[in-house]
């Protein structure tokens, strides 16, 4: 397979010839976009390295057996790069067509941009590189064809050590001088020769460090990101909470303040003296009581009955299957999780686990009373919580600023 | 069959007014040495004025603890009550069946038998100790027949003065006056817990903001 077949299937636009750059270019997008399934703080702390331990290894798929293989030939070629007409095979796919120049341009077209004298002296003085150097480093370029390693491999000057970082860097930033420099050149081109040596250093060692990791650190991590996720998932369920609950009072408010102004123009003050109940008002007469007591108790009858039973404190009324039932045993059960503090929240008010008169009355308020109990307990629970991380913040945010005052550079990763 | 008189009355609640509950005696102390039962206890149902409830209750069951014989006691006539002797404390499941009439299922009550007079936290006064317990529970069928079936609402309309609340306490404690004072103490506690419903949410907006001013904060600096 041709080595642009591999870049096709990585999807690596081709890279410049000469430049061998496959490095620098998979990194770049890599680094914009974060792969998936990995937080941004997250991926913050490994700093743009291919991730290679954190996206878990999908399975090929399997190959398809029943198709027919496809045709490979072996093919004779000359290759571009040579003067001698050597004859040299390749394996091809493709019957039909012969290997055309377009296959083989990876072995040709090196542009290298040469400088002069003159361009030298101009713009590439460098302390640490001297002419004879650079010269050498152009040379070596030409003959292995642009092949980093190779060059790095082979790379001997007297009285110099360079590592691939400093040739590479060396390199592009001689073309890239003299493509500004020089008039008639596409200014455009110099994007191709962008090289930044210390990202390239520090990408190198944390792969490094990455490949190095033994497994006992691969397990803490995974482990790490395991517990990260899960709090990142509790604050999300515990902000989801905090908001039904904020609802759900702000509609007890609403409430409330709809029955103060009813009482108000009822004419009562306050409200638990209005509370005149009409419970048992079947035995008052005979005729009347079965129609107003259900008036009440579904609040839809007619203005005159409603009259006859003024301030009835309106507690939203069930409506009640047909049947016998008993009243108390129609009180809720407090959820499992509040029980005792409900418990303990009536007995300290002089109240016992359930009312001692369930009249229908008593046992509506009782339900109200239970509920915003319940409320009061998850507020506070929350409110505990909220103060506590409030504090966690706050000292966060004095060693963010300590840090910051001390070092500016190292932040609080 | 549904004859007519089985068809419900639509829109039509009754409340009857119950208590049920137990008394209970010390023996004196010779009995004790034969059995080791130490009181004497009467469980009983009962119309809140002491009233027969037997125009609309056709029978009681009484379910005691399994160790007396036949637990399931049934009382098909007034009063409703069983007197046992015993040593200790249960749960009693009471079962109230309706007459034919009413076309009701039986509804269960249940009641922790009392033998020793507890105080409020729980322990027992020696100079209590050998007076007689009293623990009753009101309750109320309430819309005891939600929609009666005509039969039994024209039963139900025929006994109505009879079951009522009395306005003030006279020898029982259960009164309209009960009820408005118990009334008035969970609307009393009812404000209490709103208004600390407010302050929390105070607490909790000024704990949301300041949390959302240190964040930005924290934002602030770590991107700089």
């Amino acid at each position: 397979m041709a080595t642009s077949d591999v870049r096709d299937i990585l999807q690596i636009s081709r890279p410049a010839p000469g430049a061998e750059g496959t490095p620098k270019k998979s990194t770049k997008p890599e680094k914009e976009k974060k792969p998936e399934g990995i937080s941004r703080e997250l991926f913050q702390l490994i700093g743009g390295a291919p991730p290679v331990a954190f996206t878990k290894p999908t399975y090929k798929q399997k190959p398809n057996l029943r198709q027919k293989a496809a045709h490979w030939e072996l093919r004779e070629f000359v290759h571009p790069g040579r003067t001698d007409q050597l004859a040299l095979l390749r394996w091809t796919k493709d019957i039909n067509n012969n290997i055309t120049e377009d296959d083989l341009q990876e072995f040709q077209n090196l542009e290298v941009i040469h400088y002069t004298d003159e361009e030298y002296h101009k713009y590439l003085l460098d302390r640490d590189w001297t002419k004879e150097e650079t010269d050498y480093l152009f040379d070596l370029y030409k003959r292995y064809d642009g092949r980093f390693m190779i060059i790095y491999d082979r790379y001997d000057f007297p009285g110099k050590r360079r590592t691939m970082e400093d040739l590479k860097d060396r390199f592009y930033f001689v073309q890239r001088k003299i493509i500004q420099q020089r008039p008639g050149q596409d200014k455009a081109e110099i994007a191709k020769y962008n090289y930044d040596k210390n990202r390239e250093v520090d990408r190198k060692r944390n792969l490094c460090m990455l490949f190095t990791r033994t497994s006992e650190q691969i397990k803490e991590e995974e482990a790490l990101l395991e517990e990260y996720e899960r709090i990142e998932q509790n604050e999300k369920k515990f902000a989801k909470e905090r908001e039904v609950l904020i609802k759900s009072l702000a509609f007890q408010d609403i409430s409330t303040t709809v029955k103060r102004k009813r009482s108000m123009t009822n004419g009562s003050s306050t409200p638990a003296t209005e509370i005149v109940t009409p419970v048992l008002s079947v035995s008052a007469s005979e005729s009347l009581p079965k129609k107003s007591r259900r008036a009440s108790a579904s609040s839809v009858g007619s203005s005159a009955v409603v009259e006859a039973h003024p301030p009835v404190e309106h507690v939203r009324r069930e409506k009640l299957p047909p049947g016998v039932i008993v009243r108390s045993q129609k009180i809720p059960q407090v959820k499992q999780g509040a029980i005792t503090k409900v418990t303990k929240y009536l007995q300290e008010a002089g109240l016992g686990i359930r009312p001692s008169m369930p009249t229908e009355n008593v046992c509506a308020k009782w339900i109200e009373l239970q509920k915003a109990i319940v409320s009061l307990h998850d507020l506070k629970r929350h409110v505990e919580k909220q103060e506590h991380e409030l504090k966690t913040k706050k000292q966060v945010l004095e060693k963010t600023k300590a840090a910051a005052g001390g070092s500016s550079s190292s932040q609080n990763w | 069959m549904a004859t007519p008189s089985q068809r419900r009355t639509k829109g039509v609640t009754i409340v009857r007014p119950i208590v049920y509950g137990n008394v209970a005696n010390p023996l004196p102390p010779r009995k004790t040495q034969e059995t080791d039962h130490t009181h004497k206890w009467t469980v009983s149902v009962r119309g809140v004025n002491g009233e027969d409830i037997s125009y609309y209750i056709k029978k009681v069951v009484f379910k005691l603890h399994e160790t007396y014989q036949n637990p399931l006691r049934t009382v098909e006539q007034p009063p409703f009550e069983i007197t046992e002797t015993g040593w200790g404390e249960f749960e009693l499941a009471i079962k109230l069946h309706f007459i034919p009439e009413s076309n009701e299922k039986p509804v269960p009550l249940y009641h922790n038998l009392r033998l020793h007079p507890y105080e409020e936290d729980g322990t027992i006064l020696s100079a209590n100790k050998n007076k007689p317990v009293s623990s009753f529970q009101y309750d109320e069928l309430a819309s005891v027949f939600t929609d009666p079936t005509e039969a039994m609402y024209q039963i139900l309309t025929q006994h109505n003065s009879s079951s009522t609340l009395p306005a003030k306490n006279t020898n029982q404690p259960y009164s309209l006056q009960a009820e408005q004072d118990e009334l008035k103490l969970i609307e009393q506690t009812y404000r209490k817990v709103q208004e600390q419903l407010r302050q929390y949410k105070e607490r909790m907006d000024t704990a949301t903001n300041e949390l959302q001013q240190v964040k930005s904060e924290l934002e602030r600096l770590r991107t700089k």
